[in-house]
């Protein structure tokens, strides 16, 4: 597998100040991997959840998160409201609500999940292609 | 009672207190701080087009001002949750936002007991009940108001939906939920302070897993279809807004405007309103020809969600409509009620026009001061004279309205025009094109008493229309009455056929075997529309006829549904194949009569064309397309009707010496012999 940089970093580019989540859509886990690797070296820092998203939303350097199916339902969440102006999340522990406003200038937000990820959750209804914006494949 | 609006307002107009949508002016919140209220500054780009404000702000406001649980249909791009957030923001109203996708723990929604994060002390109890998503969006706190987004409404799981419905019937009688299982967790409702809104995306419609909803569960809300996509005109204005080309507010004509009265009318000053007797007898003439027209699918036939016009609920949402925005004059402020509550259901121009010229008779014309010599008792004759005219105006009206709209003279609707487009050109034969067959044909249907049905759902039409197939629809009977079978088809068209230069219908219709058989003789098409193949499905051919069945049930799964769950009729008709091929497969060495017959049976089968519907479709395209298209011009396909002998019929080679018809034991295979796709809606 090589992925190059390069489409990836041009990709980037685009995705600033953008008012929807833009998704990076990898073959298989090793490609996924490599686009994490290069996303990291962009910059981009990384969320390990959707309740820790919303902490480093608005991070300076671009966020991304690894969308995988125990939390596919947040991210999914996140994804339609990202364009609304104002993110509400649950946290199923302590039950309560978290907010936070997206700030679209100079943002960037990708989340990076396999094709097989996203083709599951389209069957499960969850259709994260129509509810993000720029989309990226190799 | 005369509030009439003031012709200076903007369209979203904000005071110190309270913000007006389009006239209807909502409080601001005492208490705003939170962070569940959105930031007012994140909308400073939103752009006030005439869509969103009057198709969005203007219609949430009023369910907002009305108490009323608001259910709005519409696509993912139009902006619906944006828009609630955005006047919410303005209004100081905290969102308790929950996607309904995926949602199956009820008590993420109404709250469970978690161990208590604040124990301190032994006596501090163990567990406390935490609030769920739902239940904190119900509970009033002081100078609050909120509201609860219920997205993607039409994905939520039954037993959520049954919780979400005791929520709704809370609200609406200002009870109490009860939260815990021992009732000791009760929060006591208000539609002052809890707002409920709910959003879904068109059933289908390209949108995965979106079941349509019951229409009963509809009873509860106010249901708003609005379009799919933005309309063309708010797109342009928001482009050019976007790019500085033009204002972000667009001028909205102030005869759409509300205006609601500080307090509703009360209900014993309902006597005082002149002509409101003469309205209600009208209006209840209204609501019976609205649903008639819908039960009739003259109204609503696209559209995939299920509703119905209320006998309960409708009248008396129009109550407090006219309680609240009465302005003086009761035929305007009934009209606007009818619009909101009947027409904001429909999405089809068409369709809401229909409505509109029935609630153009819900009027009321004050009658010109009496003659002296006329008492009391005259002025009552008039009213009742103009009562007596106006219903049947509408009665007249309904004659036309309810004959099912595929009676109608009119050889094609607006939403067959809609399907052609979606189909493709020379992929869509409607009720036009059997006046191409046989002229002065659509017309007849009429006294034929033949009923269109509704078309299939668009989703469906553009599935097969990626797949290049065809729509067409079927009828059952000649313009003269007599049954359509394929002997009569030969008998009225084959003189045509040679006039036109179009060789024979049929390349034998003599033979005794095919006059002795139903198929040729008795069986007609099902009135039903359908989609077909112009000619055998890749692959289909040199199959016998048990693993063309097969071929079909692989052609449900890994094309035509790839990717998708198979709807259950497939799934069942798949099963009942697999249940029976072993038994069939054996048959077939020793009674291929039996097999035949249960072959012929078996649903999956019914995805194939009866003979006489193939017929029907071979000239069907030859006389609807310009280029005098052949269905089947070098193949056959394996229709599911016996023959006299026990056969299975054939058809095919539809060239200019005629269609042929044959017959085969379910063992035989050709190169030539394979499935064509007819797949009947309803």
């Amino acid at each position: 597998m090589r992925t190059t940089l390069s489409p990836l970093a041009d990709f980037l580019s685009s995705c600033k100040s953008q008012k929807e989540v833009s998704l990076v859509l990898a073959k298989d886990e090793a490609e996924l991997s490599s686009f994490q690797d290069a996303l990291r070296s962009s910059g981009l820092v990384s969320a390990d959840s959707p309740l820790q998203l919303l902490s480093v939303l608005n991070s300076d350097s671009g966020v991304y998160a690894v969308v995988r199916s125990p939390h596919a339902k947040d991210y999914y969440d996140f994804a339609v409201q990202y364009p609304t102006g104002q993110i509400e999340l649950w946290d199923r522990t302590s039950m309560q609500a978290h907010g936070a406003t997206p700030s679209y200038e100079n943002s960037v937000m990708i989340f990076l999940m396999t094709k097989a990820d996203l083709l599951s959750s389209q069957q499960e209804g969850r259709d994260f292609l129509a509810n993000c914006g720029l989309v990226f494949q190799s | 009672m005369s509030t009439q609006p003031d012709k200076s307002l903007a369209p979203i107009e904000e005071t110190d207190d309270a913000v007006s949508y389009a006239g209807v002016r909502l409080p601001k919140a005492e208490s705003r701080e939170s962070p569940l209220v959105p930031k007012k500054e994140k909308y400073a780009e939103y752009i006030n087009d005439r869509f969103s404000v009057l198709q969005l702000q203007q219609k949430l406001a009023i369910s907002f001002l009305m108490g009323e649980p608001i259910l709005i249909e519409g696509g993912t791009s139009i902006g619906k949750t944006t828009a609630v957030r955005k006047m919410a923001s303005e209004l100081g109203w905290e969102v308790h936002y929950v996607n309904l996708n995926g949602a199956t723990d009820v008590e993420d929604l109404m709250g469970k007991y978690i161990p208590n994060p604040n124990k301190r002390q032994p006596n501090d109890p163990e567990y406390i009940f935490a609030d769920g998503r739902v239940t904190s969006g119900l509970r009033q706190q002081k100078g609050r108001i909120k509201v609860v987004i219920l997205d993607e409404f039409n994905s939520a799981a039954p037993n959520v939906l049954i919780r979400l419905h005791e929520v709704l019937d809370a609200l609406e009688r200002g009870g109490s939920v009860v939260l815990s299982e021992d009732a000791s967790e009760d929060i006591t409702t208000s539609k002052q302070t809890t707002k409920v809104v709910a959003f879904t995306n068109p059933p289908g419609k390209g949108y995965v897993a979106r079941p349509a909803l019951d229409p009963a569960q509809l009873r509860r809300w106010v249901y708003q279809k609005l379009p799919d996509h933005l309309p063309d005109a708010a797109f342009s204005f928001a482009v050019d807004a976007l790019f500085s080309q033009g204002e972000a507010h667009e001028n909205i004509p102030h005869d759409n405007f509300l205006s609601p009265r500080s307090e509703p009318v009360p209900s014993e000053q309902f006597a005082e309103i002149p002509g409101l007797d003469v309205i209600l007898q009208k209006y209840k003439e209204f609501h019976r020809a609205a649903k008639g027209l819908l039960q009739q699918r003259s109204i609503g036939s696209n559209q995939p969600q299920p509703f119905t016009y209320d006998d309960r609920e409708e009248p008396r949402r129009v109550r407090d409509f006219v309680a609240r925005f009465y302005n003086g004059d009761i035929t305007e402020t009934f009209q606007k009620a009818l619009r909101y509550y009947y027409v904001n259901k429909l999405i089809i121009d068409e369709d809401r026009a229909k409505l509109e010229e029935l609630i153009n008779h819900v009027s009321y014309t004050a009658p010109a001061t009496p003659s002296k010599r006329k008492g009391l008792d005259a002025q009552r004759v008039d009213i009742d004279a103009e009562i007596e005219e106006r219903q049947q105006q509408i009665l007249d009206l309904l004659g036309e309205k309810l004959v099912p709209s595929e009676t109608k003279r009119t050889a094609e609707s607006s939403s067959e025009r809609e399907a052609a487009e979606v189909m493709g050109e020379g992929k869509f034969f409607g009720s036009a094109s059997l006046d191409t067959m046989i002229p002065g044909w659509s017309a007849a249907l009429e006294k034929l008493r033949i009923a269109i049905p509704p078309l299939p759902p668009r989703a469906e039409m553009e599935r097969h229309a990626k797949r290049g197939d065809v729509l067409r629809l079927r009828v059952s009977k000649a313009p003269d009455g007599s049954d359509l079978t394929m002997k009569r088809v030969n008998e009225l068209l084959q003189d045509d056929f040679k006039k036109k230069k179009d060789g024979k219908v049929l390349y034998d219709a003599t033979e005794e075997w095919k006059l002795k058989s139903t198929f040729f003789t008795k069986d007609t098409p099902e009135v039903a529309w359908a989609f077909t193949t112009d000619t055998v499905l890749p692959d289909s051919t040199n199959k016998n006829y048990l693993d063309q069945t097969q071929f079909l049930a692989d052609f449900l799964r890994t094309q035509l549904f790839k990717g998708e769950k198979l709807p259950k009729e497939y799934e069942e008709a798949i099963r009942e194949f697999e249940s029976q091929k072993a038994e069939i497969t054996k048959l077939m060495g020793s009674d291929w009569k039996e097999a035949a017959k249960k072959l012929s049976a078996l649903r999956l089968n019914q995805l194939r064309a009866a003979p006489v519907e193939a017929l029907f479709d071979f000239v069907q395209t030859l006389r609807g397309t310009a280029d005098k298209r052949r269905t089947l011009v070098d193949k056959y396909t394996w229709t599911n009707k016996l023959s006299s002998g026990g056969h299975l019929v054939g058809f095919g080679f539809c060239d200019s010496d005629g269609a042929g018809v044959g017959d085969d034991p379910p063992d035989y295979t050709l190169g030539s012999l394979g499935v064509a796709l007819s797949r009947k809606f309803p």
